[in-house]
């Protein structure tokens, strides 16, 4: 049971579909809900979260704001292609406040860890923290 | 009349040329038989050329039957004998050829026949070539040499007896009686022609007549026609015309006054004549009725009168001629300076002579010295007397004036006195008033200055008691001090009072110096404003550097911060490479995906129908388009209803108007 941020287990963002210089991708595994990364328009968004080595991952918490609809996908292999559907999911719309989702992930070890963001609710959507639990 | 003379001059040398021939003739009939006799037929020939030669060539003509006139013995003779005759006539043998052979004579280059007076050259040798051959006669040489006459006419009639000389002089009696018969109808034809010029005169007269009539007539039109081109207007012309008229009249009617005059005067003239005749009748009869005796002094008295009358004329005639005389001399006198000059003189010789002669008068009248003298003297004496009477007078007189003013200037005075108390004592009053209001207006200022004036005083007055009272304590110690004392004070005050000036001198300078250093402080003084500024400035970049120092002797951390930075920046490189791995890969994955769609939707039937459809679509909908477009345009273009909307309310207007109109008409 690791509840730290992924950045110190070694996990990095290597891609995003958007990037913003005051909101960058590091922010979503930094395990602060103060800073955030933010799309910057338009759907589908994704980010690939990379792991150092295969971990055994069972459920994601994601702290998002304005998410419609969530689709993750994951792979084992070292180079980020050749993803495998895992599971989606239709996210709830809260005002004011983040919107926090644990997503089982049937187990499995993985890589990368590739997260589309199919619809919003609005046009922006922000991600503020992935965590994962073993 | 050029032309008619011009024929004159022809006929005349026709007829000479003609009595030319006619002399020839007679000569021909003269000369020898065997003689080649001139002929006539070559004359005649040569009467088609130009006058001037033709009449060159009579002359040369005449001179040739003049040399022919030889016996015929030398005629006959040969060319080289016959050329003898001429003195020094030195001819060409050229010349010598028989006449059938000589087609052309060398006439005007024959050397040595310049000697011959009169003869031209070319003269026609006697013997063989006493044929006239003339200049004239040669051949046409535009023709060719066929037009010469030789003038042999073969073998001629060898036995000449006395039938034959009679036969020849009837034949020449005819000839002379067809000329002379000629002549008579040349002469009668001429009286005609002259009577004929007569008559054409009188007929020219009478054309030339007509000839101004027309020209004058010309000028009417030719002023018509120019009337017409300045486009002149009718009125203008008639104008012209009208005055034209009245002038005309006018003029009419002065000439008749004119005349009428002239008859009346004539007519005066006519009656005073009569009247004269009439008079001298009445005189003649008085004279009859008169004694003897005094007919006779009559008769005296008036041959007399008439004697003296005719002297009178031959006197005025002098006097005429005497006047003009004069006039010339005058005008010569004018021209020369010499004698205006003489004229000038003798008048000064006049006049001098008359003042010679008024002083020889004087001096006969002058006595002797002595009693002139004496007259002189008495004359000054006379003189004197007056001059020193008239001077008396005068100092009266001036005294009298002095006198006179003096009165006068009294008189005034008195007047003056008299009428000018009362103003004199209201201007005094005047006076004072103004002086008092000018002192009340300036008393204020002249009490403040009174009172300054005051305390001034006031002031000097306690400034003079101390000066006094000082000067009594010194005139005390001076009362003490002895001479040499004074002397040296004396001396002490000459050296004080220099250095005193010496002193001043320097105080000068000092303030001078002392001015300068003001400035220069002054100067100093920005200066140190600006000095403390930089100094600020310098202090400011002291402590940056300071602080900057502080950091960068920390070489270890300076190092260490770099090494991070580098190192943050190589995570930064690998997590990027890192990110374009998994981008690459991503889009190749993402790629083929859209490949294996495309392909997918390539082979799908639908797709390539609907993809038909969209283009068959397509193209409908541009058809569609362009068929609005034109039916927009053809819509507006025969888009009545505006047009017909206005033609309506036009209409409608146009109707009420109408009706108004017929309302009104109506009421």
């Amino acid at each position: 049971m690791i509840d730290s941020s992924l950045s110190s287990l070694g996990a990095k963002v290597v891609l995003t579909s958007s990037s913003d210089q005051n909101h960058p991708s590091e922010n979503i595994i930094d395990g602060n809900t103060e800073t955030f990364w933010i799309s910057t328009g338009m759907f589908p968004q994704e980010f690939i979260i990379r792991f150092a080595e295969p971990t055994q991952i069972s459920t994601v918490t994601m702290d998002t704001y304005n998410v419609k609809h969530l689709k993750i996908e994951k792979n084992t292999s070292q180079s980020a292609s050749q993803f495998e559907f895992v599971t989606e999911k239709e996210l709830d719309c809260t005002e004011g406040r983040l919107q926090s989702n644990a997503i089982s992930l049937n187990g499995g070890s993985a890589t990368h860890l590739r997260f589309i963001i199919t619809l919003g609710y609005d046009h922006f959507v922000s991600v503020h923290r992935v965590s994962f639990r073993n | 009349m050029e032309e008619r003379k011009w024929r004159g001059f022809n006929r005349v040398l026709e007829e000479s040329r003609r009595m030319c021939v006619r002399v020839s003739e007679v000569e021909g009939a003269v000369r020898p038989i065997r003689a080649p006799s001139p002929s006539v037929s070559g004359l005649n020939l040569s009467q088609t050329s130009e006058l001037a030669t033709e009449q060159r060539s009579v002359r040369l003509w005449r001179s040739g039957t003049m040399a022919s006139q030889r016996p015929p013995s030398s005629t006959g003779r040969p060319a080289s004998r016959s050329g003898s005759v001429i003195p020094g006539g030195g001819r060409p043998p050229t010349s010598v050829r028989p006449p059938p052979t000589a087609i052309r004579v060398p006439t005007g280059m024959v050397p040595g026949t310049s000697g011959h007076p009169g003869m031209r050259g070319g003269v026609p040798i006697p013997g063989v070539l006493s044929a006239p051959i003339k200049v004239t006669d040669r051949p046409v040489t535009q023709q060719g040499l066929s037009g010469m006459k030789t003038g042999m006419k073969g073998p001629q009639r060898q036995i000449l007896d006395k039938s034959y000389y009679l036969g020849l002089l009837r034949s020449k009696i005819n000839e002379l009686t067809t000329e002379t018969s000629k002549l008579h109808a040349e002469i009668e034809g001429y009286n005609q022609e002259n009577s004929v010029y007569l008559s054409y005169e009188k007929r020219a007269e009478s054309l030339a007549a007509e000839i101004k009539d027309m020209q004058g007539e010309l000028a009417d039109y030719n002023m018509l026609v120019d009337k017409l081109n300045t486009n002149t207007e009718m009125e203008e012309m008639i104008n012209d015309y009208n005055m034209l008229k009245i002038q005309n009249d006018r003029e009419a009617q002065s000439i008749d006054s004119i005349f009428t005059e002239r008859r009346e005067r004539e007519e005066a003239i006519r009656a005073l004549e009569e009247e004269i005749r009439r008079e001298r009748r009445v005189a003649d009869q008085v004279i009859q009725a008169m004694p003897v005796t005094k007919q006779e002094q009559y008769s005296t008295m008036t041959a007399s009168n008439e004697e003296l009358l005719q002297e009178l004329a031959v006197l005025q005639e002098e006097l005429d001629i005497l006047g003009t005389r004069k006039e010339d001399f005058e005008m010569e006198l004018s021209h020369s300076q010499i004698k205006q000059a003489v004229v000038r003189l003798h008048e000064t010789l006049l006049a001098l002579e008359a003042k010679r002669d008024a002083m020889e008068a004087e001096n006969k009248s002058l006595g002797s010295p002595k009693e002139e003298r004496e007259k002189l003297f008495q004359q000054v004496k006379e003189d004197n007397q007056e001059i020193a009477s008239m001077d008396r007078q005068l100092t009266e007189i001036k005294a009298r004036t002095r006198q006179i003013t003096e009165d006068i200037r009294h008189l005034d005075q008195d007047s003056e006195a008299a009428q000018g108390e009362c103003q004199q004592k209201y201007k005094e009053l005047k006076r004072k008033e103004e002086e008092i209001d000018r002192f009340l207006d300036s008393f204020e200022e002249s009490k403040d200055q009174e009172l300054k004036k005051l305390t001034q005083g006031q002031e000097n007055v306690v400034s003079l008691l101390e000066h006094c009272s000082r000067n009594m304590l010194r005139l005390r110690q001076v009362d003490t001090v002895t001479a040499n004392q004074l002397k040296n004070m004396q001396e002490v005050l000459v050296s004080k009072e220099t250095e005193v000036v010496q002193s001043e001198s320097t105080a000068r300078g000092l303030a001078t110096e002392s001015q300068r250093l003001q400035q220069d402080l002054d100067k100093v003084q920005q200066l140190e404003g600006k000095i403390s500024g930089e100094l600020s400035v310098l202090k400011e970049t002291v402590s940056s550097m300071e602080s900057e120092l502080l950091t960068y002797r920390d070489l270890d951390a300076l190092r260490s911060t770099a090494e991070q930075k580098k190192k943050r920046l190589l995570e930064d490189r690998t997590s990027l490479t890192q990110c374009q791995d998994a981008f690459s890969q991503l889009l190749d994955e993402l790629e083929q995906k859209h490949e294996a769609l495309k392909a997918k939707l390539q082979e799908n039937e639908t797709h390539a129908q609907l993809a038909n459809l969209e283009r068959k679509w397509q193209h409908l909908e541009q058809n569609n388009f362009v068929m609005k477009e034109f039916i927009a345009s053809k819509s507006q273009e025969s888009d009545y209803a505006t047009v017909a909307k206005h033609v309506f309310q036009q209409v409608a207007e146009y109707n009420r108007s109408l009706i108004e109109a017929l309302q009104s008409n109506r009421s």
